[in-house]
């Protein structure tokens, strides 16, 4: 359905630019009333010769009958409704060139002349049409990843998070040397973190939707501040610095705990 | 400078004696000025000449490693960290500035290094620059610990950084990135440089146009073949026989393929508004819609085109997708207030966050600054046509510096969300919507004003995505976020005075330029087209803003014709592109009418040089994996983009000292 909503947003952009692009391109078929106070902002017509042949320039362009800024006047529009006329009956042919249809472009916008205007308004109903297939496509998505239900395992993965930590912690800190420890200790943290990813970080739509956001933003918080502490250990274990890298692991088992039991008070209170 | 851990909890017996680790120091913080201070200069040059630029956080984090890690053998991840967020601190600041100020180059006012203007729009970059960063720090419990949104490049600098003992290797890809950047972008730029022969003729260095690589016709009849390489692009269309009108040209720069290639799969959003509007669009109105004027060839179809419908309608989406990014910020609005109001109410704050007594210091001398900036400009104009008209200059400074405040405030949180998101901010799009509201309200005559605060403003979202982003790296290696945002603070006014220097060099090498006959500053008919500022220039003569010329002019007491001329503003058009643009963002993703908006008025060879580099990320990450992609792709793209950037500012350099 989201392929489906995006082809069709797709499709309805591509028109309604087509549509818009239209929007100063007037028919010369209106009366001459309508095109009082209008000038041209594009060249128009194709001067011809006696044979009815496009006039050519030096470089071989062919010649329009009317400039940039010239006025509609009904000479003007005689001029050239007599030229779409004569390209109409007896239509040339230059390569790399189109020729006129009779269309002409003035630099006043209105509603009543632009042709396009109910193709433009089909366009915009197609992008939001697409945009709500997408949408409607995200929410189902939400509503089952919700009702799958995991915040047990949430809390299991902070708690053995903090057992981890705090077992490395030990283990590091009875060391003899403390400096051969830390390739361990950076190995161990990125295991760590791996599984949190996994097992916490990944689920927190779950929680999203379980929790008040005054009390989710609490609990985040709290987790951040643990994993920033472990994300420290990690970087300062990289450089050798077992007495920083051993500081910040102690905090970050303890602010682990404290993300768990807030997760848990968190989780009782709903 | 040094400085040990403020990480609670209880710690382990440990050597007392142990030095502090290394986080904080002098080394890290004068390395980081130095690299900001090199790419700020590049990256102005770059942005100027393809009209987006490029982030340099993944570049800083790279050279920061090299050189602390490499060099000096004694950088700590947590030190390079602190280096990457100098150097992204004293670089970003540009991203704002080359939005912004080349327009009042475009429309004719001075802006010389003796002129007071220059001085007080460099003054509202340095405040802007101040206040993004003092408006955003209060937010990163929330987006960062709270959303965890994902900041793309600020995790992947993190990935550089926690690659332990990768730190020379990474240094070297660089330096090959950079040197092929160079090498293969000098035979572009070259010809720039002339000397004179015996006779006294003028004589250009030989480029890729020299070797005379031409298809066998000539559309333009020029008597001449057209060529297939020329000094600066490829025409891939010609080569390959696409019809005329349908515009297939490479432009030859290795930077746009590494911009492109550290985007990655996000720029196809970018490459997909450049197809619509030159592969899908113009054909069709010039095949069946006779949309274009009487008499064009169909080689003339992709730059009538964009000029005709294609810019007009981009910019509306441009505006359109930036309201719409407004409209569905709204909730973020508030959970950030929440956000700031429970930070207040912890007593002083959670002691890794910078206290709300600093922030508030540097956002009411930011305030007082761009009060200051805002009177001294406004003070030159007696402008009748804005809201804010008739009301005394003190007043009116005062009125404008408060909304500019407030909507800096806004815009940094949008910027930083789309960031968070994305990896992509629509700076220009809120710059636009910025300029027109500031000459809506202060006054359509005083455009020096409202590009004035359109460039605080753009450099303060600037610096919020840069610093929010550099937060993110901090978190994921494990950073003091308070030493982060103190040490952002002190250094991100440097950016704007280096950016501001690096453009007036830029002017004045263009205007020694000996093919630019029209002497213009910057440009459409200079080697720096700044096509964001063009953009920004259609819109500003939309709403009625003034060249100097006019200016002057009216001031004098001319009239001003009223009389249609054929070249008036397709005000509906700008009108339809922004319904397009805010419709777009409907389905999800609301910066998507920025994205496509902005490519549908830049110039099409940079986009698809760009595109081919966004493709060949998703190829390499498909083959070798996203990982491998990251750590050698980017860090060589980024060579090629520095390559370039800094081959182009040593040429303009010789430009200058050549054309005396």
């Amino acid at each position: 359905m989201r392929l489906l909503g995006n082809l069709i947003v797709a499709i309805a952009l591509t028109v309604g630019v087509l549509a818009a692009a239209m929007a100063y391109q007037i028919s010369l078929d209106l009366p001459n009333d309508d095109y009082e106070g209008l000038v041209l902002t594009a060249a128009a017509g194709l001067l011809l010769d006696e044979s009815g042949e496009p006039e050519l320039d030096e470089k071989g362009r062919p010649s329009p009958v009317l400039e940039v800024g010239d006025p509609l006047t009904p000479e003007n529009l005689d001029v050239l409704r007599t030229n779409r006329d004569a390209l109409a009956d007896n239509p040339p042919a230059i390569a790399g060139y189109r020729i006129p249809t009779g269309k002409i472009r003035v630099q006043k916008f209105s509603f009543a002349r632009w042709g396009q205007k109910w193709t433009f308004a089909a366009a915009v109903i197609g992008m939001l049409l697409g945009a709500g297939l997408v949408r409607a496509s995200a929410s189902r998505q939400a509503v089952a990843h919700r009702e799958s239900g995991k915040s047990e395992d949430l809390l299991a993965a902070l708690s053995a998070a903090q057992v981890q930590l705090g077992e490395l912690l030990e283990q590091s800190s009875a060391a003899a040397d403390r400096h051969a420890q830390m390739p361990h200790v950076v190995a161990r943290l990125s295991e760590v973190g791996v599984d949190l990813q996994a097992n916490f970080v990944e689920h927190l739509a779950v929680l999203r939707s379980l929790l008040a956001t005054g009390t989710m933003a609490e609990v985040m918080e709290a987790y951040a501040v643990a994993e920033r502490s472990l994300n420290r250990a990690r970087s300062t274990a990289v450089d050798n610095d077992p007495r920083e890298s051993l500081a910040s692991l102690a905090a970050a088992a303890a602010q682990m705990g404290d993300a768990r039991d807030r997760l848990a008070k968190a989780l009782a209170a709903e | 400078m040094s400085s040990t851990s403020d990480a609670p909890g209880s710690s382990p017996p440990a050597d007392p004696h142990a030095p502090p680790h290394r986080e904080v120091t002098v080394a890290a913080v004068v390395t980081g000025v130095i690299v900001g201070t090199v790419m700020n200069a590049s990256i102005t040059y770059a942005a100027l000449k393809i009209g987006f630029g490029i982030g340099g956080s993944t570049i800083a984090a790279i050279i920061g490693f090299g050189v602390l890690r490499g060099l000096l053998r004694k950088g700590t991840i947590l030190e390079t960290n602190i280096s990457q967020t100098v150097a992204s601190a004293v670089n970003i600041p540009n991203a704002g500035i080359v939005f912004t100020v080349p327009v009042l180059f475009m429309l004719g006012y001075d802006l010389s290094i003796r002129s007071a203007d220059f001085w007080i729009i460099t003054l509202a970059g340095v405040v802007g620059a101040v206040l993004g960063c003092a408006f955003i720090i209060p937010l990163r419990k929330q987006m960062i610990e709270i959303d965890r949104l994902r900041f793309p490049t600020g995790t992947a600098v993190a990935e550089i950084l926690k690659s332990p003992g990768a730190g020379p290797e990474k240094a070297l890809v660089l330096l090959a990135g950079c040197i092929l950047g160079a090498l293969f972008y000098l035979p572009a730029g070259l010809p720039q440089i002339s000397f004179k022969d015996a006779a006294g003729d003028p004589v250009s260095l030989p480029g890729y146009g020299s070797l005379g690589w031409v298809a066998g016709v000539d559309r333009d009849g020029d008597g001449d073949h057209d060529p297939i390489l020329s000094d600066h692009e490829f025409n891939a269309g010609l080569l390959l026989g696409f019809p005329d009108e349908i515009l297939f040209l490479l432009a030859i720069s290795p930077l746009s393929l590494g911009a492109g290639f550290v985007t990655g799969r996000p720029g196809l959003m970018v490459l997909a508004g450049g197809v619509l509007a030159f592969f899908v669009i113009n054909p069709i109105a010039f095949n069946y819609l006779d949309l274009m004027p009487a008499g064009t060839a169909a080689w003339e179809v992709p730059n009538i085109g964009r000029s005709q419908f294609n810019r007009p309608l981009g910019i509306g989406m441009l505006v359109g997708g930036a309201m719409m990014g407004v409209v569905f910020s709204l909730p973020a609005m508030k959970a950030a207030l929440k956000s700031i109001a429970g930070a207040r109410g912890v007593g002083g704050g959670d002691a890794d966050e910078l206290g709300l007594k600093p922030l508030g210091i540097a956002i009411v001398a930011g305030l007082a600054g761009l009060f200051l900036a805002t009177v001294l400009v406004g003070g030159s104009v007696d402008d009748p046509t804005g809201l804010f008209s008739g009301l005394p200059n003190f007043v009116r400074g005062l009125l404008l510096s408060l909304i500019g405040g407030l909507w800096i405030w806004f815009a940094g949180i949008i910027i930083a969300q789309c960031t968070g998101m994305t990896d992509w901010s629509p700076i220009s799009g809120i710059a636009l919507l910025t300029v027109v509201v500031v000459l809506l309200l202060g006054g359509k005559q005083n455009v020096v004003g409202a590009v004035m605060i359109g460039a605080a403003l753009c450099v303060s979202i600037s610096c919020a995505a840069d610093m929010i982003q550099d937060l993110k790296t901090g978190h994921l290696v494990g950073s003091s976020p308070k030493r982060q945002q103190t040490i952002e603070l002190a250094v991100t006014g440097v950016g704007p005075i280096i950016t501001m220097l690096i453009i007036l060099v830029i002017v004045q090498a263009n205007l020694r330029d000996k093919d630019n006959v029209n002497k213009v500053p910057i440009g459409e008919g200079t080697n720096t087209p700044a096509p964001q500022a063009e953009a920004l220039k259609a819109v500003i003569q939309g709403v009625g803003g003034l060249s100097k010329e006019q200016l002057d002019e009216r001031q004098a007491g001319a009239e001003v014709s009223n009389e249609p001329t054929g070249k008036e503003m397709p005000y509906s058009l700008y009108g339809f592109g922004a319904l397009l643009g805010a419709l777009m963002g409907f389905g999800g993703f609301p910066g998507l009418g920025v994205l496509v908006g902005l490519s549908m008025y830049l110039p099409i060879n940079y986009i698809l040089t760009y595109g081919i580099g966004c493709l060949i990320y998703m190829v390499v990450a498909r083959i070798k994996g996203k990982v491998w992609a990251e750590s050698w792709g980017v860090p060589f793209c980024a060579g090629l983009i520095v390559g370039e950037a800094i081959t182009s500012i040593v040429i303009s350099g010789i430009v200058v000292a050549t054309s005396g």
